[in-house]
């Protein structure tokens, strides 16, 4: 494992930050419209007000 | 009723919209958010292809950073994006801290969340850029060490907001909170200017950027998107912590008058017990009152 973290070029890092940053974020948003759409299923629709 | 008939949602709205921009019923969107995620999908699409293929490496600047400067077009705009959420927390606070209205303190809420997950995430891709660059994954410089204690206290914010039940003191205190904490950030900010530091200074907050054309764009591309990516985020954060907190005063309200309905419970059955001892029942629908508010 050390060695193969030693042997990775500029990509690879470059490559695992892309992966890192939009896996974070997409994970993080599919998170929040869910639990939206939970919270907001108990919630009756005259008390949404940005619909 | 022919199965053609029968609505796969057992009857409930089925959402505005069509296509891309159908809307679920119980969710946090609206048209503008909906319109605005189609926009940063989109954005983000062509940001990638500029970051990672039509950019070149940064060979020509006085330090040389090849194609890890590619790091950098993550690493600075999650750091703005970061500073901008916890501007708004801070604003949120004082909103609170003046008017007392829940919406503030909502937005406080909403903006440090999303402002932890873009600190965190700046925390990381620094990282991994010092891992090459300076031969480290963390060194206690000053402007790693501020940014990790602004990571922490407003972890510490988010904690107190779930650590305090009654929404009023939580309010008022995560306010005061907001509000100090904001103190942090320009220390953040300000750090490699005040302390000798390994971090780089500032790339373009000057009149003479040390990068130019692609790269500079590439960078300038990474802010814009990043800051729509935060607003995106917020508002589907301000929506669910308000459905949250609508939910919370329901559920106070409907505990109270469970609460009510058993003591009068208790009242009606000593009066059932009299009455069956041959007095007059005095207040006997109280119960049903209770039940029905």
């Amino acid at each position: 494992m050390i060695g193969l973290v030693l042997a990775a070029s500029d990509w690879t890092y470059v490559g695992w930050s892309y992966v890192v940053v939009i896996g974070t974020l997409v994970t993080f948003a599919v998170w929040t419209v869910l639990r939206g759409r939970r919270i907001g299923r108990r919630l009756p629709p005259e008390e949404r007000r940005w619909m | 009723m022919s199965p053609d008939n029968v609505d796969p949602r057992g009857g409930r709205d089925p959402g505005t919209g069509a296509g891309l921009f159908r809307m679920h019923p119980d969710g946090t969107a609206s048209r503008g958010s909906r319109i605005l995620g189609i926009v940063v999908l989109l954005a983000s699409a062509a940001f990638l292809f500029v970051a990672l293929v039509a950019s070149p490496p940064d060979d020509q600047s006085e330090n040389a950073m090849g194609d890890l400067v590619r790091i950098m077009y993550l690493h600075v705009p999650a750091a703005v994006a970061c500073y901008l959420a916890f501007f708004v927390t801070a604003v949120g606070s004082i909103g609170y801290l003046r008017k007392r209205t829940e919406g503030w303190d909502l937005l406080a809420a909403a903006s440090a969340e999303v402002g932890v997950v873009f600190t965190a995430l700046t925390l990381v891709t620094g990282s991994i850029w010092g891992h090459i660059a300076w031969g480290s994954w963390w060194e206690w410089d000053a402007r790693l060490t501020s940014t990790l204690v602004m990571f922490l206290v407003y972890i510490g914010y988010l904690a107190l907001r779930s650590a305090i039940l009654d929404p009023v003191v939580r309010a008022k205190r995560a306010a005061i909170v907001g509000v100090v904490a904001f103190v942090n950030v320009p220390i953040v900010h300000y750090s490699v200017d005040w302390w000798r530091s390994l971090h780089q200074g500032p790339t373009i907050s000057r009149f003479d950027p040390t990068i130019d054309g692609l790269k500079l764009f590439a960078l300038m591309f990474g802010m814009l998107l990043g800051i729509a990516v935060y607003v995106w985020l917020m508002i589907h954060r301000f929506r669910m912590q308000y459905a949250a907190a609508h939910l919370e005063a329901r559920g106070l309200d409907l505990a109270l008058a469970e609460r009510r309905a058993e003591a009068s419970g208790a009242s009606a059955t000593a009066q059932a017990a009299a009455t069956a001892a041959g007095s007059e029942p005095v207040g006997a629908s109280t119960v049903e009152k209770e039940v029905l508010r």
